[in-house]
């Protein structure tokens, strides 16, 4: 048998089901932003004039040929995009200022030849092309969100499409417009093959028959994200601001990835979704902190399980037999340099438990447990795994905590950012609702327990098994989450001690 | 009546004899109001009036029997609340948050805590029978009651009720934990155990990749007896997070766990002691940080072994590719083997606008250069973006080192002619030759400037390629310079007009200055031969003379390898620079990352220097007055370092339990201290100091003061604990004569030293003046140039004249109780 080569085996259990590839350990919001926005308007731009106007110096001292200040000025003035008035040094001074803008997240890169990567802008002359790995997850979630909450998506493409934020308004000379039918010019339709997008009907579990379990867990979550973000448009329509509503829309489309790949246990392996206990206690050794240590646990566990269970079908796939992987040699991570490896030793012994462990089982047994090992071994060798994309993502946008990515117990502790789109995403702008009904929509939408009622002490113990915290700990953190809102203005305790969470009008 | 039902009515019962108004049971699920009140012992002639809200009897409400009424309306609970004669018969029973619950606050309030805590004191409570182990055990469940569920204690409870100390170990499931044969032994803590045994199934799983790995290793190679144990030990760990079921806990025991998760810990190695640059005896997970990384890099540098060649060689890689893409090694760089032990290595910020600064100034073309900033200070003027860029490029025409239309570089090549046509050429050095080994060295130390300029100790100690340029840049470097000295007098003849210029233009390359609104600033950039000079001398001496250095010799280079003096004591920005008649000789400052700054006026502290001896000050003061450690009251003085300080802080609080530490910094130059505050990354890396801001754990206050007798006042009013004063007096520049017997030693700046015995005062003089050398050649380019004088040299003096009665009264008037004066 020929030796298994795992990044190919991660590949395709990536591409069948899961939908992009989350292994780099690089990845950020803006990256999933950009994706989000080349799916939600189906083109992109070449966006030259913006790359040659904002890119002055690379962190290296480089600058792209055509980028120096001479020639960007002369070709301002040939454009008639710069009076005669300005010099080179307030030129200088623009063109840093906007470079500081567009890249503050540190994700434009640029060296002699090219400038490329996402600017931190929300418009649709800024959306170009797929230039970094990263930016497959951002293309997964806008299809899925359009997918799940098309209104949504349809609103956020004409959002784009209107450039009308302060950050276009920056570069409206260069933006390669057409000044008749106000177009732009450089529009590249974007093509649906794996290099760039995927369309969702290729993933697995968009394939399966309706009638089929994994599929309604599916449904389940497309009807909680559809909830969830028609209640979040509802706040983008009445938000003065395009830019903050971009920030929100991101922030949902990067929350609804993770869901995603929590979901796939559920989804494919038929495990049920496990709850997210939000820790408001600040401390981390608390119960409730202990016990939101857990829920990640059981979280990124999933995740593993899920892989596992990949990698077995992908030996299925390949009609390879239990007998057949036991004979076989030790997998090599990329079949390019099949003879280096981080920890060869390590392989091996991974390997050969494996081996040990299926011997004498059922073959779907037997190939389970290759599937753990390849999974343990991809972990092993791979610059970066889909734990370590999550906990990167996550700590990035707020979600998990403590945010530095030293600290592998992460809890669920939400940043205010996150608190906010959480809270945006359960109460429309005019809406008062009641703590009971919060819960209950946390639930539904995120399958997320803060405690302080019966239910919710119910739905932490009945699917999570263990919790370190008895119902009145449980009460103090939604007490002090009611605190935290009441701080953010969010909520408000009336005289007669009732809590009311709301935005208080913000449509009027 | 089921188990919690009568548990309810037992803590009822006995509430019911303190409580004054009336008593509210509140979030307790799956018990009947209704057949609580029914089984209530009643005091004669009680009648209670109760409500029970959001139970599922509440279509059957009311409900009056002769001892009491039972309804379903809230209300009437408010109303009843209000009549003083039926207080403290009162009982409402509210499953969920309801409306007017506001009203009820003036009830006591049971909740299921009571209840848990009911439960397990009745276990052991006046049951002198119980063996004392048994006993134990209750009161530490008792303590740790908040972290255990009412329903799991009840299973619990009920299952161990024949109170044989193995039920105890074999039910400890039902509360989610493993089970523990050894809870009830002798000598065992069982609140320590406990807790112990919910932390050992967090921990496992929480383990990383490499840790499972191990794991599977040890299975793979535990002894057949015990193999089939552990392996069922792993698999269920598997299923509990697989299934979350605590059922899945039955099967699995705390001690087979616990080794478990012990596997997965790297194997502790015996340390080689001075091979391993002495920095931590003991084997440690924390992470390695800034000194300790460079103190390891010395070492291993200083005492190469094979085992330290690849990891060094790998940990090279990662800081390398950490300036291409800081986010690949933001969560740090795990180094195996080697002095790094496999501990994670947190190296500082990679992005630094300095690196960018450094960058734009010193490139192929760009050798230093001239920048306008509208910020004061320097540190300011790094990150700033600057109002005007002038680069020197002495292949260029058209710039500052050009010599009347002449390229610097071209200039010099036209004097090799010139000596060519003057058939001099056996007198003199030929520049071209000299210039040429020059750019080649200078693009291969190019082309790892950020490493250079950081890590420049790992990188000239592990990359030949690098070291091999290093010296061949500074012997291109000291050829060049000797060749102006020697030829100096040839060219003179020439052209004496251009031979002035193009000393002066070479006295300018790599060095950076800096127009601020104010005054004028400088700093060296990394491929400046007199800061390079340092490293050739020492890596020479390494590994060309290892052998001259006793083992005491090379410990003390471990330790100052990273801090290694400055060489030039000043810059002079003449009009070359200033563009008018100006003649400002800069003082050197400091130092910022590894390059030295050049500027008056200024606290000279800009880098960490100083500001190490604060931790060690704050513990020495904490073992003086121990009943500190509720608050601590410091005042920090012009810090060179404010974000280092309050890390430094965050640090010591959590290290020490420090219950609030109240900071006060007080700025005395326009310093801005915010800019250094804001970057600290408060959302990432530095989130423990964030944590301490917000919950007031650390208070801090800046406040700018015009002079130390307003801090004074300020002190008065609120004093500290201890004042920390940075250097409150300043550089100047003064004047001394030349001396040049001096020897120059990369690791020892010379100084000179001068007593009057009329004023009672002393003066050093740092003096890196020589006749011979490098640096001697310099100092004669210097002289040449017109910017010294052959007699009389700039010398930095520390300023006498500084008024510092304020400070040194500090500690006399009561504002202080420590003074630290940090110089």
């Amino acid at each position: 048998m020929e030796q298994l080569v795992l990044a190919e085996l991660r590949q395709w259990v990536d591409e069948t089901y899961v939908g992009f590839h989350p292994n780099t350990g690089s990845v950020k919001p803006v990256h999933l932003a950009k994706g989000m926005f080349r799916a939600a308007l189906g083109q992109t731009v070449g966006a030259d004039g913006i790359k040659r106007l904002a890119y002055v110096i690379s962190a290296k001292g480089q600058t792209p040929k055509g980028n120096t200040p001479e020639e960007v000025l002369n070709w301002l003035r040939q454009g008639q995009a710069a009076e005669d008035g300005i010099t080179q040094e307030q030129l200088n001074a623009f063109r840093n200022a906007l470079q500081k803008m567009v890249a503050t997240d540190k994700a434009l890169f640029g060296d002699s030849k090219n400038v490329y990567g996402a600017f931190t802008a929300a418009s649709a002359p800024f959306v170009t092309k797929k230039e970094s790995p990263h930016e497959d997850a951002g293309q997964f979630a806008g299809d899925f969100l359009k997918r799940a909450c098309p209104e949504l998506a349809k609103y956020v493409s004409k959002l784009l499409g209107k450039a009308s934020d302060p950050i276009s308004t920056a570069f409206l000379p260069v933006l390669n417009r057409s000044a008749e039918t106000d177009t732009l010019l450089d529009v590249v339709p974007e093509s649906l093959d794996w290099e760039n997008p995927l369309p969702l009907d290729r993933l697995g579990a968009f394939k399966l028959d309706k009638r089929t379990r994994a599929n309604k867990k599916l449904d389940a979550l497309l009807e909680s994200v559809n909830a969830a973000g028609e209640c979040l448009e509802t706040h983008l329509k009445t938000h003065p601001n395009s830019l903050t509503q971009m920030r929100l829309f991101n922030l949902f489309g990067c929350l609804c990835t993770i869901r995603w790949l929590g979901a796939l246990a559920s989804i494919y392996c038929e495990e049920e979704p496990r709850p997210i206990l939000l820790d408001f206690s600040g401390k981390p050794s608390s119960g409730i902190a202990r016990t939101s240590v857990l829920c990640y646990s059981q979280f990124h566990k999933a995740i593993s399980r899920f892989y596992a269970w990949g990698y077995a079908e992908a030996l299925k796939a390949r009609g390879l037999k239990g007998d057949e992987l036991r004979k076989s040699p030790v997998p090599c991570f990329k079949a390019t340099n099949k003879k280096k490896s981080k920890d060869a030793e390590g392989l091996n012994e991974l390997w050969q438990l494996a081996k040990d462990n299926a011997k004498d089982k059922a073959e779907d047994e037997m190939l389970q447990i290759f599937g753990e090992a390849i999974n343990e071994m991809t972990i092993l060798e791979a610059e970066n795994h889909p734990v370590g994309w999550l906990r990167k993502l996550g700590t990035e946008i707020g979600l998990f905590y403590p945010p530095t990515n030293f600290n592998t117990n992460k809890r669920f502790a939400l940043s205010d950012d996150m608190l906010e789109i959480v809270l945006r995403c359960c109460v429309v702008p005019d809406e008062t609702v009641t703590p009971d009904a919060l819960r209950d929509r946390l639930w539904e939408r995120f399958r997320i327990v803060i405690g302080g009622s019966v239910q919710d002490t119910q739905r932490l113990s009945g699917l999570g098994g263990i919790v370190y915290a008895d119902a009145d700990a449980l009460a103090q953190n939604f007490a002090d989450f009611a605190h935290e809102l009441d701080e953010m203005e969010l909520a408000e305790t009336l005289p007669d001690g009732i809590l009311r969470i709301g935005f208080g009008g913000i449509s009027q | 009546m089921n188990k919690k039902e009568e548990l309810l009515s037992e803590v009822i019962q006995e509430r019911l004899n303190t409580c004054k108004v009336g008593l509210l049971m509140r979030g307790i699920d799956g018990v009947s109001p209704l057949v609580i009140l029914t089984a209530l012992k009643k005091p004669d002639g009680a009648f209670f009036h109760s409500a029970a809200v959001g139970y599922e009897s509440g279509n059957t409400l009311p409900h009056s029997t002769k001892d009491f009424h039972l309804t379903a309306q809230i209300e009437d609970a408010v109303k009843w609340r209000s009549d003083p004669a039926l207080a403290g018969r009162i009982l409402v029973f509210v499953k969920q948050d309801a409306d007017k619950l506001h009203s009820l606050k003036e009830l006591d309030v049971v909740t299921s805590r009571a209840m848990s805590k009911h439960l397990i004191h009745e276990q052991c409570a006046d049951r002198k029978e119980l063996p004392a182990p048994i006993r134990d055990f209750w009161i530490a469940l008792e303590k740790l009651a908040e972290g255990f569920a009412l329903d799991n204690l009840i299973a619990f409870t009920d299952a161990v009720r024949n109170d044989a100390g193995t039920e105890i170990q074999k039910n400890l499931w039902r509360l989610g934990l493993l089970c523990d044969a050894r809870i009830l032994n002798a000598g065992i803590q069982p609140e320590e155990r406990l807790a112990q045994n919910r932390d050992l199934i967090i921990a496992i799983g929480q383990i990383s990749a490499e840790q499972s790995k191990r794991l599977a290793a040890t299975l793979g190679k535990c002894k057949p007896e015990d193999k089939a144990c552990y392996q069922a030990a792993h698999r269920g760990l598997q299923d509990f997070f697989k299934y979350g079921k605590s059922e899945t806990l039955k099967a699995l025991d705390f001690d087979t766990v616990r080794e478990l998760l012990l596997a997965t810990k790297r194997p502790e190695k015996k340390l080689k002691g001075a091979e391993t640059g002495k920095i931590g005896e003991k084997p440690t997970e924390k992470p390695i940080k800034e000194r300790e990384l460079d103190l390891l890099i010395a070492g291993g540098v200083v005492f190469p072994t094979p085992e330290n060649k690849k990891p060094f060689e790998y940990l090279r890689g990662q800081l390398s590719k950490g300036f291409e893409n800081p986010d690949d090694v933001a969560g740090g760089i795990t180094v195996d083997g080697g002095v790094f032990k496999g501990r994670k290595i947190m190296p500082d910020a990679f992005d630094s606008p300095l690196s960018k600064l450094v960058h734009r100034f010193c490139t192929r073309e760009n050798w230093g250069g001239v920048m306008e900033t509208d910020t004061t200070t320097l540190r300011d003027a790094v990150a700033a973006t600057a109002i005007k860029e002038e680069p020197f490029s002495p292949e260029s025409k058209d710039n500052k080192t050009a010599c009347d239309n002449l390229a610097l570089f071209e200039c010099l090549r036209e004097f090799d002619k010139q000596f060519v046509q003057r058939k001099v050429s056996d007198t003199v050095d030929a520049f071209a030759p000299v210039l040429d080994l020059l750019r080649k060295h200078r693009e291969t130390l190019l082309a790892n400037l950020d490493m250079l300029m950081r890590y420049p100790v790992l990188e000239f100690g592990t990359q030949d390629k690098c070291r091999a340029a290093l010296f061949g840049y500074t012997e291109a470097w000291a050829g060049l310079l000797r060749a102006y000295c020697k030829n100096e007098a040839e060219m003179h003849k020439i052209s004496p007009q251009l031979a002035s210029a193009a000393a002066r233009s070479l006295l300018l390359l790599d060095v950076l200055y800096i127009k601020t609104p104010t005054e004028w600033k400088g700093m060296l950039l990394p491929l400046h031969p007199i800061w390079l000079w340092r490293f050739s001398e020492i890596f020479t001496a390494i590994h060309r003379h290892s052998d001259d250095y006793t083992e005491d010799d090379k410990k003390k280079l471990v330790e100052v390898f990273d801090s290694l003096p400055q060489i030039l004591n000043f810059l002079i920005a003449d009009r070359a620079i200033t563009g008018d008649n100006t003649h400002i000789e800069l003082p050197c400052s400091g130092r910022m990352s590894m390059l030295p700054t050049f500027e008056n006026k200024t606290n000279r502290y800009l880098g960490a220097d100083g500001i190490e001896c604060v931790e060690e000050i704050l513990s020495r003061w904490l073992a003086f007055a121990p009943y500190t450690t509720r608050e601590l009251r410091i005042c920090a003085v012009d810090a060179p370092d404010h974000a280092k300080i309050l890390k430094m802080l965050a640090e010591f609080a959590e290290e020490k339990n420090i219950g609030r530490i109240v900071c006060r910094f007080f700025l005395t130059r326009g310093q801005n201290a915010g800019m250094e505050l804001a970057e600290v990354d408060f959302t990432g890396k530095e989130h423990k100091v964030a944590d301490m801001l917000r919950s007031g754990r650390i208070s801090l206050s800046l406040k700018a003061a015009k002079d130390l007798a307003e801090i004074k006042r300020d002190l008065r009013a609120s004093p500290v604990h201890i004042g920390f004063f940075f250097d409150q007096s300043s550089y100047s520049i003064g004047h001394g004569p030349t001396e040049k017997q001096l020897y120059v030693n990369p690791l020892v700046v010379t100084y000179d030293y001068q007593f009057d015995p009329m004023t009672k005062r002393g003066e050093i003089f740092p003096s890196s003046d020589m006749d011979s050398g490098i640096v001697g050649d310099y100092h004669k380019m210097l002289r040449l140039a017109d910017l010294t004088t052959n007699n009389r040299i700039p010398r930095p003096v520390y300023n006498p004249a500084a008024d510092v009665r304020d400070l040194s009264g500090a500690v006399a008037d009561g504002e202080v109780v420590w003074l630290a004066v940090v110089l």
